[in-house]
């Protein structure tokens, strides 16, 4: 396979399109118009809440610049980034990436999960492509030194690139309470929006990355899962509960419901095997019934763990955002 | 709506056979390509506007298919790849198209726009990062793995009838 017979693959592959079509023209442009219609009714209503809003907040604009200047001193800048907590308050703590913004506007469909973890002078981020360095706070700045920013493979690499491009920056930051805002870089996103891991919900943790699962646990007790020659298949729980196990040859899929620190999984769908080696095809079956159930859902030192009351489960590493 | 009409009825050939590339089905395809529609027609004021209005639809296409993907119906009713279209394994080079497809639809969903954009669409690297809303980079790492995993697949695959394209 060369990129020349890909194309005429692609190109034979849709040589004969059936004739017969569910698509309804009529019926896209009647829902289109009807969001169309939903969506300007939106924008107007919002513009009537916003044009009151902005007269009132210049109205007080303009007060405020008719007051006399006080006591001489220079007039107090706008609040600057930094403020809102102190340098100290990040030491010690891991903050997960929640929003990613180019020039104001939210450049991905996803979130794209980072860690950094803030020790008195060195942070380090993960999970894939992870950056790691000494730092010092000057003012509204953190300023980064010794950065070791390893090559970024692809799946890991976007979030640890970006993130990285931030940090090299110098970027600005900004504390308010559980939320750390970083600003800056020049390569993909310039801010990075992250929340304490502490208080993070566990649906934008555990969604868009992937897990090695790696480890099965019985009454308590740890066995690795892997076995001579079988591959170790990959774990996604999206933010609306799906389940994935994916081995190459079979997936086991379920629609579990994800709470703040638990995953409920009715049952997994009985995957078609026919393709899988006669091992693989028990692996299969074992993980089915092990991810059957009520899980406690816990993360640390990068390792997701899912647990039931009765000490049953499994455990895999992360391995960076998932392929979707 | 007529020139709406007018240019759907010109694309829908185009549009089922990139569905398809990316869905793996024909049925999934047309319901893609339906609610592609109404995302069109939605913003047909901008969209007809457009420089290159194809290139329009069809960002509107790849990036449905992957929000559908990732969050829409499609996840959460697939137990299985049962979904893909089976052709009679007695016509060789049918076995060998449908045989393709499902080695398509292997890929991770990321990896499997980059190439229909890329081998199938011919856009440039550039072109499909923008699609994507991805870096160039991060295109041509999902091109090259793509290729590896296909490569793996396909000629590592005896066709049954020795009729080797």
């Amino acid at each position: 396979v060369n990129e020349t017979d890909l194309a005429e693959r692609f190109r034979a592959a849709v040589a004969d399109v059936p004739a017969h079509t569910t698509i309804d023209v009529g019926r896209a442009i009647a829902a289109g118009g009807r969001r169309a219609r939903r969506r300007r009714a939106g924008a107007l209503a919002l513009s009537m809440l916003l044009v009151p809003a902005i007269l009132v907040g210049a109205f007080v604009v303009v007060r405020g610049a008719n007051r006399p200047a006080g006591n001489g001193m220079a007039p107090a800048s706008a609040s600057p980034s930094g403020t809102g907590g102190t340098a100290t308050s990040f030491v010690g703590h891991t903050y997960v990436s929640v929003a990613w913004a180019s020039a104001g506007q939210s450049p991905f469909a996803e979130p794209y999960h980072v860690w950094i973890t803030f020790d008195t002078y060195s942070l380090a981020s993960g999970p894939g492509c992870s950056v790691a360095g000494s730092y010092r706070v000057e003012s509204d700045r953190l300023v980064t030194s010794h950065l070791a920013i390893p090559a970024c493979t692809e799946g890991n690499g976007p979030p640890g690139d970006w993130l990285a491009s931030i940090l090299a920056a110098g970027p600005m930051w900004r504390l308010e309470g559980d939320v750390l805002t970083l600003t800056g870089g020049s390569d993909g996103p310039d801010m990075v929006t992250m929340v304490d891991e502490r208080v993070a919900p566990m649906s934008a943790l555990v969604d868009t990355m992937s897990w090695r699962l790696d480890t099965v646990i019985r009454n308590g007790v740890s066995s690795p899962l892997t076995q001579p020659g079988v591959p170790t298949p990959d774990l996604d729980i999206g933010g609306d509960g799906l389940v994935e196990v994916r081995f190459q040859c079979a997936d086991l899929v379920a629609q579990g419901v994800l709470g703040d620190t638990s995953l409920t999984i009715p049952r997994t769908g009985v995957p078609d095997t026919t393709n899988c080696p006669a091992n693989v095809s028990q692996l299969l079956s074992r993980l089915s019934d092990l991810l059957t159930g009520s899980f406690a859902i816990t993360m640390h030192d990068n390792r997701l763990t899912l647990t039931t009351a009765s000490g049953s489960g499994v455990s895999g590493i992360n391995v960076g955002p998932r392929g979707i | 709506v007529q020139e709406f009409t007018e240019y759907v009825a010109g694309r829908m050939t185009a549009l089922r056979r990139s569905a398809y590339l990316l869905c793996g089905s024909w049925h999934q395809a047309d319901d893609l390509v339906q609610a592609v529609l109404a995302d069109l027609y939605e913003r047909w004021a901008r969209a007809r506007r457009a420089d290159n209005l194809d290139a329009y639809v069809h960002t509107i296409l790849v990036r449905r298919y992957l929000d559908d993907r990732r969050t829409g119906w499609t996840r959460r009713v697939r137990l299985v790849d049962h979904s893909l279209d089976r052709a009679d394994p007695a016509e060789a080079d049918v076995f060998d198209r449908v045989d393709f497809v499902t080695a398509i639809a292997t890929l991770p969903a990321r990896q499997r726009a980059v190439v229909v954009l890329r081998f199938y669409e011919d856009l440039t690297v550039e072109q499909v990062a923008e699609v994507l809303r991805i870096r160039p980079g991060t295109v041509k790492s999902y091109s090259a793995r793509a290729l590896d995993t296909l490569r793996r697949l396909l000629d590592a695959d005896p066709q049954p009838s020795g009729d080797h394209r």
